[in-house]
């Protein structure tokens, strides 16, 4: 009974919060399969954030029940929903006008069946297998094993701060300085199953692997993808091997990051092509989330805001946007600087020489990278594909500033990624294996969502929303 | 007759891209022209216990951890004669990784150890000379089960089996074909790199992959109905989103056996047990269970008591840590032991780890600085817990 409860309150605070911010959902399948997906991502993501608030305050204690504190901000933000929504512009625009033929019955069948038996083995393994990965116990649920059995959140500080402090007012870890959100949502979960139960917290990232096909396939439909292209699009996203290790072997942060990261560019979407002003602050929501996920997200959330600010000003005043731009980027690195947050100085510390001169070869990088996303199983055909459709839909792109604007925004990163492990101390990471398919994970969702609406055809909205500066 | 053309076309380009990934060599014969065929029964058990039965060698028992290990002493032979390995078991369990190693004429102290894909029950196929130390005269050869390094219980990784014999061949296609099968479809089990790159789950991409065999084929055949179907336009574009439909759909499909075989090994040692069981049943069993013990000796302590843990290794000590949650634990490796002063008071949890060195008679625990008084709580084999005095 408790757990049922705990999963409502979690589902009416990600509908809630939604409702606040976008308003109610576009009245098609694809609108409300859209709300059913950001509604599990941002209600996983809400009760993390609630169960991290009291600490914020001073409030180390945390008291039995705290599952169910999520609660109050759910009816918080049923209450104020509508208000919000008026005030953001949330109200929905029309259904994408185009009478599409419906997907091939025998289509969507295949589709769910091969989905739904890839979901029965993925919840089967989280749920039998204890915590597996190293990242998973030594960085996410280290913190919210300690805090969630010993009943306060402590801090977890450096190795000098816990020798140098009383004993008990800090505790420590490897990855201490390491994004919390992970680890609160853990707390919550945990509480909700009673207990440090591996098995039932663990299930989170089934739910999550679901929901981000959920979310993407009704955001690809309302923004007037083809149900051919959406199941075609769900299937191939569905079926990324290495996005279903991350499902069925849960504990680690990327599968949460790349989620986010796409839902933020599709709301964003939204905004440019439906003119969705409440989809705008919801993109900008699961942006400020990105960092407290990741160290990553941050150089995510970056690129996004540039897209936000390039599209926010007028077309033709290309030196304001250029401006604004470098000076949006320049203010983010600058308060992270004074605020001493610690992905700035992850990228330091990145961008330093080794200091035993041990670094990457850059053919073992570019032979490690290209293993990775066209020899291993990872990925099956996406890295193949990807740049034939780009190169096929160049003139939709070209014709589409926004849609371009995601290519760009995948390109830069897998751009990022490669100069990463070519030129900072990250190549032996890329050369082992560790982190090279990880990081392209993030734009993996990202990059099916480019092809899936690059294939639209072009009586579908293309950029005839766009706001005016 | 444009079909027709396209359709032997079509069978001799994917026939020629098998034929050049697998690879088949011109040279080599169609069946191995030597063999050194080995009966299961044949080989003797080193490690862990086996019994002779109809057939092969019957494994009953591992050695705990170390699992089991199967040696023949066959009449030497040079390596670069017989490189094809092609091995059968019977009920070989999921659970279980498996190895070859062998001893060379010019090298009798070293065993070489060379990583076998699983094959259940059936037989499976590697190319030794794809090892550096596949060479010289070899003298003795092996087998070797054991539970998966920090993905598998060892104490729920063993079922009987029975390895059913071993075949070492000389080149051939027979030979090259199997290999192949096995390194494209063969058993994989999760490892940790499974997180990061799968297929395979190391940072070696052993021979050519199987995910640019299928690009080169559904190429080829796009070609090939663009010259000789004279597909154009939206034909040549449906065709195209076809073959990559097939294409993604057929190494769906491979991963797919692949990630079912991975999850029925999980099934194997985890389905049936209830939660806490199954909590119980951990890759490291060792140090959960010191970790237990650890709990029990230390029941009552105050839980902001400074609790310093070392161990024999990084995995080790790292999982004693989240084994000991919530205690105020800290890896040595990570924070020392800090000043005398920092440490007064403190405990010291010492799995299987030498430093520091315990003087009984004085009742000092000896870091690198100084030796401290120190009540010993328990000292039980390799896990010993101390309780520090006041700083000297």
């Amino acid at each position: 009974m408790t757990v049922l409860a705990g999963l409502l309150v979690l589902v009416l605070l990600g509908a809630g919060l939604q409702r606040c911010l976008a308003g109610r959902p576009t009245a098609s399948a694809g609108g409300w399969l859209a709300f059913a997906g950001y509604a599990v991502v941002l209600g996983l993501v809400g009760v993390g954030f609630v169960m991290r608030l009291p600490s914020m305050l001073g409030i180390e204690a945390l008291p039995a029940w705290r599952w169910a504190w999520p609660a109050l901000p759910a009816v918080l933000a049923w209450l104020l929903a509508r208000p919000v929504a008026r005030l953001l512009g949330g109200a929905p625009a029309a259904p994408v006008a185009v009478a599409w033929p419906p997907a091939s019955p025998w289509l969507v069948l295949a589709v769910l069946s091969l989905l739904a038996l890839r979901l029965a083995w993925i919840i089967d393994e989280a749920w039998l297998r204890p915590l597996f990965g190293w990242d998973a116990w030594l960085a996410w649920s280290a913190k919210a094993k300690a805090w969630s059995l010993a009943g306060e959140a402590v801090e977890f500080a450096p190795a000098q701060v816990w020798l140098e402090q009383p004993p008990g007012s800090a505790r420590i870890s490897l990855a201490h300085h390491y994004p919390e959100l992970l680890s609160w949502i853990e707390v919550w979960l945990a509480s909700l199953a009673g207990g440090w139960r591996e098995s039932a917290i663990n299930l989170a990232w089934p739910a999550l692997w679901l929901a981000m096909l959920a979310g993407c396939a009704g955001q690809w439909r309302v923004l007037g993808a083809s149900p051919t292209a959406a199941a075609l699009g769900a299937y191939g996203l569905g079926s990324l091997p290495l996005l279903t290790v991350h499902a069925a072997l849960p504990g680690y942060a990327d599968m949460w990051l790349a989620t986010c990261l796409a839902f933020a560019l599709l709301s964003w979407l939204r905004w440019i092509e439906r003119g969705e002003r409440g989809h705008l602050a919801l993109a900008l929501v699961l942006v400020a989330v990105l960092p407290a996920l990741k160290f990553e997200g941050m150089v995510w959330a970056l690129g996004i805001v540039a897209l936000v600010l390039w599209f926010a000003l007028a077309p033709h005043r290309t030196g304001l946007r250029v401006l604004a731009v470098a000076g949006g980027a320049a203010a983010v690195v600058l308060l992270s600087w004074l605020l001493g947050l610690q992905w700035l100085e992850t990228v330091r510390h990145l961008m330093t020489p080794a200091p035993d001169g041990a670094g990457r070869s850059v053919g073992g990088v570019l032979l490690a990278t290209a293993a990775g996303l066209f020899a291993q199983g990872n990925w099956h055909l996406l890295w193949y594909l990807l740049p034939l459709v780009l190169a096929w839909r160049w003139r939709r792109l070209s014709a589409n500033p926004a849609l371009a604007g995601v290519a760009l925004f995948v390109l830069a990163g897998m751009g990022l990624i490669l100069g990463l492990f070519l030129f900072t101390q990250a190549g032996r990471w890329a050369e082992s294996y560790t982190v090279v398919n990880r990081l392209v994970m993030h734009l993996a969702p990202t990059a099916v969502t480019l092809m899936v609406l690059a294939t639209r055809p072009p009586r579908a909205p293309a950029g005839t929303a766009m706001p005016a500066a | 007759m444009r079909r027709f053309a396209f359709a032997v076309v079509g069978l001799a380009w994917c026939i020629g891209l098998v034929a050049a990934f697998v690879p088949l060599r011109p040279g080599d014969p169609p069946r191995p022209a030597q063999a050194l065929a080995i009966p299961g029964e044949r080989f003797a058990s080193a490690i862990g216990q086996a019994r002779v039965r109809e057939g092969g060698l019957r494994v009953t028992a591992m050695a705990g951890a170390n699992g089991a290990l199967q040696v023949h002493a066959p009449a030497p032979f040079r390596a670069e004669e017989l490189p094809v390995l092609r091995y059968r078991f019977e009920g070989l369990p999921r659970t279980l990784e498996l190895s070859f190693v062998f001893r060379r004429a010019d090298q009798p102290d070293d065993v070489r150890v060379f990583s076998l894909p699983g094959v259940g029950t059936g037989e499976g196929a590697v190319d030794l000379s794809t090892s550096p130390h596949w060479r010289g005269t070899i003298t003795e050869i092996g087998l070797a089960e054991y539970p998966g390094a920090q993905s598998v219980p060892p104490g729920a990784a063993f079922r009987p089996f029975t390895l059913l014999g071993v075949e070492l061949q000389s080149p051939s296609w027979s030979g090259a074909l199997a290999v192949r099968r096995h390194d494209w479809f063969g058993r994989q089990n999760w490892e940790l790199m499974s997180l990061s790159a799968i297929g395979p789950d190391s940072p070696q991409v052993r021979g050519w992959p199987l995910p640019v065999l299928v690009v080169l084929a559904a190429s080829g055949l796009w070609l090939a109905g663009l010259v000789l179907l004279r597909w154009r336009g939206a034909r040549a574009g449906r065709a195209a989103l076809l073959l990559a439909a097939i294409a993604w759909l057929l190494l769906d499909l491979r991963w797919l056996h692949n990630f079912n075989g991975r999850h029925q090994a999980t099934r194997a040692v985890y389905a049936g047990l209830d939660t806490e069981a199954r909590a119980a049943l951990q890759p490291d069993q060792a140090a959960f269970d010191a970790a237990a013990r650890v709990r029990e000796a230390l029941a009552g302590m105050d839980t902001d008591t400074r609790v310093f843990v070392d161990a024999g290794s990084d995995y080790q000590r790292a999982r004693l840590l989240y084994h000991l949650l919530p205690l105020n634990v800290a890896p040595v490796n990570l924070v020392t032991y800090g000043t005398p002063a920092q440490r007064a008071g403190a405990v010291v949890v010492l799995f299987d780890a030498r430093a520091p060195r315990w003087q009984p008679d004085a009742g000092l625990l000896h870091f690198a600085d100084v030796a401290m008084a120190a009540e010993p709580i328990l000292l039980d084999g390799a896990l010993r817990i101390f309780r520090l005095g006041a700083a000297p």
